[in-house]
């Protein structure tokens, strides 16, 4: 059962969210519950110190007379549930939610200022968890999880074509189907993490095995099902040419 | 002196020179970046070989007359020899530019003067005669005591002053490298012709000066081509801060006739408001109230939001860039949002760098989505933990090949485009602390670049744009 939680300094506006929150669950028999009403950042974060699990968490922006505002109590509480769904309720429209989306990964955030939006964003947020709950539920992706800086992203493996090491020291590239990055990382240490799904195919390139369309011996490259290229060296790719 | 002798005389000379060597360029190039017990053994070998080679044709060269060549010419070349296979070792080791490794070891060289200086006060006016045991016992403790810690106590002063610290600085001055290195060639052969035709007891120590005014020359070079620099930056700050008034003084006049409207629209919707209140209907009076304050919103609260936003960029090249960009966008009716949460003060990425990468960032999104009644474009700048992030996102109607994307010739817009993201590709390769991310998320195309601002001394932020070099 996912609890939810409601961190709002305005005592009405507090009480239609719990009020609307509960009748929903009661309507829509979701696996959810109320797991705590306040104004007071700290009693959340008390909470979940006692106990840690994947939660629900409607928050307001700024929480006067706190010692926290919203965006800071979304860092503390990502230190605590990484997996949880942040929603932010404030009374701005203007809320630069993208920063609020890239640094703490919020799920969405809702206008207060008129009841009628915001409970239909609540029920969007209902929607959206209980849908993404499900997918994780039906099928456990594995993920690639890296950190680059002050972000750490998760992706999937299965969208990974293969890793190569940049012409800058120490910096490695990630090649995905839509997606490419870099990232600080050494080839060795990848190589020993991921040799279920990877292969080192030349000194400078992991490549995910079930990407490999053909192995080009002429050009002594290794052609992926993309049509991407990659260098491939007899030495290391020994593995790869006896089985196929 | 047996050959043998002549050699093992010349690998501890040497071989004290090199180690000072391999101790300055640390300080002037930063940490080699071959890292590992396998990179350590095979560069040690490598400069034990080094060393013994360059004894052995020391040796040779003696044993050929070379040193009494007239004017030390036999030296000079024996001289340049090492000088250049230093170099070539300091390119194996630090996998940096032959230019960079020129200029390190002939900045070591002019160093080594110093301590050879430094140590001739020992034996002033002395000649040995080696066949003299208690003469022999004296030069051999110059040799192998007083000549190296010379050289110890030049490196320790150089080490303690932050000396590398200045070099670095001299360094970033791209425009006079090629100056200063052609100068710093002809060091060795200005010295050695001092020392030889200065002779006499009026000139005797005035080749003892000459590495000093050699540096103080170069230093003043240096600080006349800064100063020069800093006066052409002040000058494009200038008129930046100009361009910026002037978008500032458009952006206010715009919005103060935006307000007018809205003003007019108002009286408007409050005579409407009046009388619904009048007759009782509430759900009408709410109705207003929200539509007022929409309109509101949509006429003049989203250029007040975007100048708040614009506030917290306090880097003047950023903030001009993003205000010509803005303006171009709000000219061809490119609907545009900007995040600017915390204050963006300053950055380790040359301006000039970091406004090209970004020009590129957006003009790509802006080719996009011209045109499009529905395109949008989003810009984040955000500063906190020690790392800025610059990412701009933007309605995606095409389709990207990711394999292809940054390579040369690689477009989506057409001939002779396409060149963007391989010059931005080719910018962060100078950084090693910037890193760039690329992906199609939720339909929109997404480009950031995140620089790590925080985590290192200026030395540690010029090793790691010495390795972003290679």
């Amino acid at each position: 059962m996912l609890p939810i939680y409601i961190c709002e300094d305005d005592r009405q506006i507090l009480e239609a969210e719990r009020d609307w929150l509960e009748k929903q669950i009661l309507i829509e028999e979701l696996d959810m519950e109320i797991a705590l009403c306040t104004g007071d950042p700290r009693r959340l974060l008390d909470c979940l110190d006692r106990e840690r699990r994947q939660g629900i968490y409607f928050l307001d922006v700024e929480l006067k007379g706190a010692a926290m505002d919203g965006f800071r109590l979304g860092q503390e509480i990502r230190k605590r549930d990484a997996r949880g769904f942040l929603i932010y309720v404030t009374a701005f429209a203007d809320l630069a939610f993208e920063t609020f989306r890239y640094h703490l990964e919020a799920l969405d955030y809702i206008c207060k200022e008129n009841p009628e939006k915001m409970y239909a964003g609540l029920s969007r947020c209902l929607r959206i968890i209980m849908e993404r709950v499900g997918r994780e539920q039906d099928g456990q992706r594995e993920y690639f999880t890296v950190r680059t800086l002050d972000v750490i992203r998760h992706i999937p493996l299965e969208e990974i074509l293969y890793f190569a090491t940049s012409g800058r020291t120490h910096r490695i590239e990630l090649h995905a189907k839509q997606e490419r990055l870099d990232f600080i990382g050494s080839m060795q240490e990848l190589e020993k993490g991921l040799e279920r799904h990877f292969i080192r195919v030349h000194r400078g390139y992991l490549v995910r095995e079930d990407q490999i369309a053909q192995i080009d011996r002429k050009a002594r490259e290794v052609v992926l099902k993309n049509g991407e290229r990659c260098p491939f060296s007899r030495k290391l790719g020994r593995r790869l040419l006896e089985d196929g | 002196m047996s050959n043998w002798q002549i050699m093992a005389s010349n690998f501890w000379s040497l071989g004290i020179y090199f180690i000072f060597l391999l101790w300055m360029s640390d300080l002037l190039l930063g940490r080699f970046p071959r890292q590992g017990i396998r990179q350590g053994i095979l560069c040690t070998l490598l400069g034990l070989a080094l060393v013994a080679v360059m004894s052995f044709v020391g040796m040779v060269c003696y044993r050929m007359g070379l040193w009494k060549w007239g004017n030390g010419a036999g030296k000079l070349i024996f001289q340049y020899f090492m000088i250049g296979c230093k170099i070539l070792f300091l390119h194996f080791l630090y996998r940096t530019s032959l230019r960079d490794c020129c200029l390190a070891e002939l900045m070591t060289e002019i160093l080594c003067a110093y301590g050879e200086i430094l140590s001739e006060f020992y034996y002033y006016g002395k000649v040995f005669d080696l066949s003299v045991p208690d003469q022999r016992r004296t030069y051999l403790f110059w040799f192998l005591v007083i000549a190296p810690a010379c050289l110890l106590f030049c490196g320790l002063v150089i080490d303690r002053f932050g000396l590398g610290k200045i070099y670095r600085k001299w360094m970033d001055q791209e425009e006079v490298h090629k100056g200063i290195l052609f100068l710093l060639v002809f060091f060795p052969v200005l010295y050695e012709l001092l020392r030889n035709v200065m002779v006499g007891d009026d000139f005797e120590n005035v080749h003892r000066l000459f590495p000093l005014f050699f540096l103080l020359a170069i230093h003043l070079i240096f600080v006349y081509v800064e100063r020069d620099r800093q006066q052409r930056q002040s000058i494009i700050v200038q008129r930046a801060s100009l361009r910026q008034q002037a978008i500032y003084i458009e952006e206010m006049e715009q919005m103060q006739a935006e307000l007018r409207r809205f003003r007019h629209d108002f009286k408007n919707m409050m005579a409407g408001m009046y009388l619904q209140a009048k007759e009782g209907d509430l759900d009408a009076v709410r109705n207003f109230i929200q539509e007022m304050t929409g309109d509101f919103d949509r006429q003049v609260g989203g250029q007040i939001r975007l100048l708040n936003q614009l506030s917290n960029i306090r880097v003047v090249e950023v903030k001009s860039l993003l205000l010509e960009k803005l303006a171009r966008m709000r000219q061809e009716g490119i609907f545009c949002e900007l995040e600017v949460v915390n204050p963006f003060k300053a950055t380790q990425m040359r301006s000039t760098d970091l406004c090209r990468c970004l020009g590129i960032l957006v003009d790509n999104a802006m080719d996009e989505v011209r045109g499009r009644q529905d395109g949008r474009i989003h810009l984040m700048l955000s500063s906190q933990d020690g790392c800025s992030t610059f990412r701009v996102k933007n309605t995606l109607y095409g389709t990207v090949d990711f394999g292809r994307l940054g390579t040369a010739g690689y477009t989506t817009k057409g001939r002779g485009r396409g060149i963007g993201l391989e010059s931005y590709r080719k910018i962060l390769e100078k950084y090693a602390c910037a890193l760039s991310f690329t992906a199609i998320q939720d339909g929109c195309f997404v480009q950031e670049l995140k620089v790590e601002e925080e985590s290192t001394d200026n030395r540690g932020w010029r090793e790691q744009r010495r390795e972003g070099n290679h």
